[in-house]
C-alpha cells in the first residue's frame, strides 16, 4: 500500500474577471514510504498546485488525495488537522517562507506549539535542539532571526520546521533552486539522509532535471497538468517514450562541455491553462505529431514498459 | 591586436557609516573581439558589482575604488554620466536577469525601441521601425508587428527576454552584458534565448561577457570561463580546459557540486569570507583543500599561466602526495566540517 496515493485529481482556479485556469487535469500518482517521487516541468506545468493537493491545502474539484489511509477530501476537519503533523512542506524561497519577526528557536518549534500543545516549554526547546543538531545548525542560532543566517542555514531551518513533527510524507517545492551550487549540495544531502535516517516519503517538485536525476528514486513529467510520463527515474531519463520528456531533457545543458545538447530546441511555449488544447496538450510544440488524430484526441497515460507510462501517440521508440 | 575590453586591477567597494564591504578586490580580464566569455561564481563573489561597474551602473555606496575599465581604449572609470549613457546601449548593451524590470509598463514596446535609439542618434519612426521589426525578427519572435504596438505585461517571460535583447542590440554594440539572462526561465525557453543570443552575437559580431551560476549555460555557450570567488578571479582559461582539468581548487569544489546521478555530491566545507575587510593570504585560504605552507596563508596569490591562456590564482597546483592520502579521511569527516561551516558561519554572508 502506499503511503500516498493521489486518484483522478483535477484543479480549476476561477476568479471574476479571468478565465478559468484548468492548472490539474486529472492526475493520479503514488509515493511510497522512504520514496521519492519527483514532479518535474515547467513553469505552468501545475506541479505546485498538485503539492498542495497532496497536502490537502488545495482541495481538488475531482478526485481524492489518500494519506497515510486517510482521504483528505472527506475526512472531517479535526482529522485533517490531526493529520498535518505527518505531512509537511518546505519552501522554494526560505527567507519568504520564515517570519522575519520570529527567532529560529520558535519558528523551528511552532509546529510543536500546535500539534503537542501539552509539551512543556523545556521540552520543547529540547526536541528543538535535537532537530537543529538533525539539521546540522548551530544550536548558538536559537535566538537569531532569519535573516541573519546565510540562505544554506535559512533552508535547514525551514528543513527542521518540517520535520519536528516527525512526518511520514513531506511536499519539497523547489528547495534548493534559489541556492547556490555548493549549498545546494548540502541541502540535499542532509534531505538524503534525513529520508533514510526516517523513512520519509518525499514529492520533489523541481524543473532542475540534472537534481532530479541525482536524487528521484521515480519521476513524473508534467506539462499543462497532465502526467506524461512517469516512471523510474532511469525509465525517464534513459528511456523516454514521451516525445515531450524528451526535449526536455534535450534542452537540459552538460556541464560537460565535451555532452553538445541534441536534438532541436523546442520552439514556441507552453500554452495557456486557460485555453486547453483539444487533443493532445502537446500538440502545438510537439515535432512528432501527427494530424488529424493527434490535434483532437488527448492520449490517455498507458503502460509502456513495466512500471513505465507516457501520454501520447507518438511514443518513442523503447 | 588589443582587446575590445579590458579590465585591469579592478577594485569595488561599498562604504556605509557603519561598515565597509569590498566586493570586488582586483579583478583582472579582457574580452577579444567576437568571444564571448562566461564569468560564474556564487552569491558574493563580486559578478553583479563587476558588471555594474562596467555599465557604469554602481550606485552609492558601491564606487570602483581603483582599477580601470577600457573599452576600445577607452577608460571608462573616469567618464562624466553624459559621455557614460553615449557608450550605454551603443557601446555595451546590457541584458539583465528580469526583463520585466527593464521594460516600461506604461510604453508600448515600439515607443521603447524608439527611446532607445532616439538616446544616441537621429532616426525617423519608420527607420527605427524597420530595424525594431528585423531585431524581433532575430530574436524568434513570429508577430513582431503585434508585440511593437504592445505593453510589456502581455508578454511571457520568454518573449519579455526576447524582446529586452532585442533593444539591447539594436544599436549594434560591440559589447554585449548579460546578467543571468536566463535564471528564472523555463529549460525550454532558456535554450531558445541562449541559442538566439548566441546567433545574434555572431552575426552582428558583438563580443559578449554572459554572467551566469549555472555551469551548464557555460559549458555550452562560452568559449572563455572566468570563475570569481570573494571578488577576485581566481581561475580563467578556455571553457572546455577549465572545466575539465580545473586548476583551482575553487573550480574544482564547484564542479563536484554539479549534481549527476550516481555520484556523490560534495558540499563545500566553510563559507565565503564576508568581506567586511581584504582577506589576508589567499581568499580561499579557509576551505582549501590543498593550502600549503605559511605562504597561502599570508599572501594572495596572482593569476598565472598554468598552461596556453589557462590561468589559474594559486600557489599549489596539484596537490602533494600527502594531501592525495588525506583526501579520502577528509571525505569521510565531511559532515564535521558542514558542523563546522554552519557554527563558524558569520551571519548575513549572502
Amino acid at each position: 500500500m502506499p503511503l500516498v496515493r493521489i486518484d483522478g485529481v483535477r484543479k480549476t482556479f476561477t476568479r471574476r474577471g479571468a478565465p478559468p485556469a484548468h492548472a490539474v487535469n486529472g492526475v493520479s500518482l503514488s509515493i511510497s514510504e522512504g520514496e521519492t517521487l519527483a514532479l518535474i516541468g515547467e513553469s505552468g506545468s501545475g506541479k505546485s498546485t498538485l503539492g498542495r493537493i497532496a497536502l490537502g491545502l488545495v482541495r481538488p474539484d475531482e478526485g481524492e488525495v489518500v494519506v497515510d489511509g486517510l482521504n483528505l477530501s472527506s475526512a472531517p476537519r479535526k482529522d485533517l488537522q490531526r493529520a498535518r503533523r505527518n505531512m509537511t512542506i518546505v519552501f522554494q524561497e526560505p527567507l519568504q517562507s520564515l517570519s522575519p519577526l520570529m527567532s529560529v528557536g520558535q519558528i523551528i518549534a511552532e509546529p510543536l506549539v500546535i500539534h503537542d500543545r501539552n509539551l512543556a516549554a523545556e521540552q520543547r526547546k529540547e526536541r528543538v535542539m535535537d532537530v537543529m543538531r538533525r539539521v546540522i545548525l548551530d544550536p548558538d542560532l536559537y535566538d537569531r532571526r532569519p535573516r541573519e543566517l546565510s540562505g544554506g542555514q535559512q533552508q535547514r531551518v525551514g528543513v527542521a520546521r518540517a520535520v519536528i513533527t516527525s512526518p511520514k510524507f513531506i511536499v519539497l517545492d523547489e528547495p534548493t533552486s534559489s541556492l547556490d551550487l555548493s549549498v545546494q549540495a548540502g541541502i540535499l544531502e542532509l534531505l538524503g539522509k534525513l529520508q533514510e535516517d526516517l523513512g520519509l516519503a518525499y514529492l520533489f517538485i523541481s524543473h532542475d532535471t540534472a537534481t532530479v536525476d541525482y536524487f528521484a528514486d521515480r519521476v513524473a513529467v508534467m506539462y499543462l497538468g497532465q502526467v506524461m510520463e512517469l516512471g523510474s527515474r532511469s525509465d525517464v531519463f534513459d528511456n523516454p517514450r514521451h516525445p515531450y520528456t524528451a526535449t526536455l531533457l534535450s534542452s537540459a545543458l552538460s556541464a560537460d562541455p565535451r555532452e553538445k545538447p541534441v536534438g532541436e530546441t523546442l520552439m514556441g511555449d507552453i500554452p495557456s491553462p486557460s485555453d486547453l488544447p483539444e487533443g493532445c496538450f502537446f500538440y502545438s510544440r510537439c515535432p512528432l505529431r501527427s494530424d488529424p488524430r493527434c490535434a483532437w484526441e488527448n492520449p490517455p497515460l498507458r503502460e509502456v514498459g513495466a512500471g513505465h507510462f507516457a501520454a501520447t501517440f507518438c511514443e518513442l521508440p523503447g | 591586436m588589443a582587446p575590445l575590453l579590458e579590465v585591469n586591477d579592478l577594485h569595488v567597494e561599498f562604504k556605509s557609516r557603519r561598515r565597509t564591504v569590498y566586493a570586488v578586490n582586483g579583478v583582472n580580464f579582457s574580452i577579444g573581439e567576437g568571444e564571448t566569455v562566461g564569468m560564474v561564481g556564487e552569491t558574493g563573489c563580486g559578478k553583479s558589482a563587476t558588471i555594474r561597474a562596467i555599465i557604469g551602473l554602481l550606485r552609492p555606496p558601491g564606487r570602483i575604488a581603483s582599477g580601470s575599465i577600457r573599452l576600445d581604449g577607452e577608460d571608462l572609470t573616469g567618464l562624466d554620466a553624459r559621455r557614460l549613457r553615449r557608450i550605454r546601449g551603443a557601446g555595451i548593451g546590457f541584458v539583465p536577469q528580469n526583463p520585466f524590470g527593464a521594460l516600461n509598463p506604461v510604453l508600448r514596446i515600439e515607443r521603447q525601441f524608439r527611446n532607445v535609439v532616439r538616446a544616441h542618434r537621429r532616426a525617423g519612426r519608420g527607420r527605427i521601425r524597420e530595424d525594431a521589426l528585423e531585431m524581433l525578427n532575430g530574436v524568434g519572435i513570429a508577430d513582431p508587428e503585434r508585440i511593437l504596438g504592445g505593453y510589456a505585461h502581455e508578454l511571457s517571460g520568454g518573449m519579455a527576454q526576447r524582446v529586452v535583447i532585442a533593444l539591447a542590440m539594436v544599436l549594434d554594440p560591440p559589447l554585449v552584458v548579460a546578467d543571468e539572462p536566463t535564471t528564472g526561465l523555463d529549460l525550454t525557453i532558456q535554450r531558445q534565448i541562449l541559442d538566439l543570443i548566441g546567433k545574434m552575437a555572431t552575426t552582428r559580431g558583438s563580443s559578449m561577457l554572459l554572467v551566469t551560476h549555472d555551469i551548464g549555460v557555460v559549458a555550452q555557450y562560452c568559449s572563455r570561463l572566468l570563475v570569481m570567488y570573494a571578488g577576485r578571479v581566481v581561475e580563467a582559461g578556455p571553457t572546455n580546459i577549465v572545466l575539465r582539468k580545473p586548476a583551482h581548487p575553487y573550480t574544482e569544489a564547484l564542479l563536484s557540486a554539479v549534481p549527476r546521478r550516481g555520484r556523490r555530491l560534495i558540499a563545500a566545507a566553510g563559507a565565503v569570507p564576508t568581506l567586511l575587510s581584504r582577506p589576508v593570504g589567499c581568499y580561499y585560504y579557509d576551505r582549501c583543500r590543498y593550502r600549503g605552507d605559511s605562504r597561502c596563508a599570508t599572501e594572495t596569490p596572482d593569476l598565472k599561466e598554468v598552461s596556453p591562456g589557462h590561468w589559474a590564482a594559486v600557489f599549489y597546483r596539484k596537490p602533494t602526495m600527502s594531501a592525495q592520502e588525506q583526501a579520502p579521511e577528509k571525505a569521510t569527516t565531511q559532515a564535521q566540517a558542514q558542523e563546522d561551516r554552519d557554527g563558524d558561519d558569520a551571519p548575513g554572508t549572502d
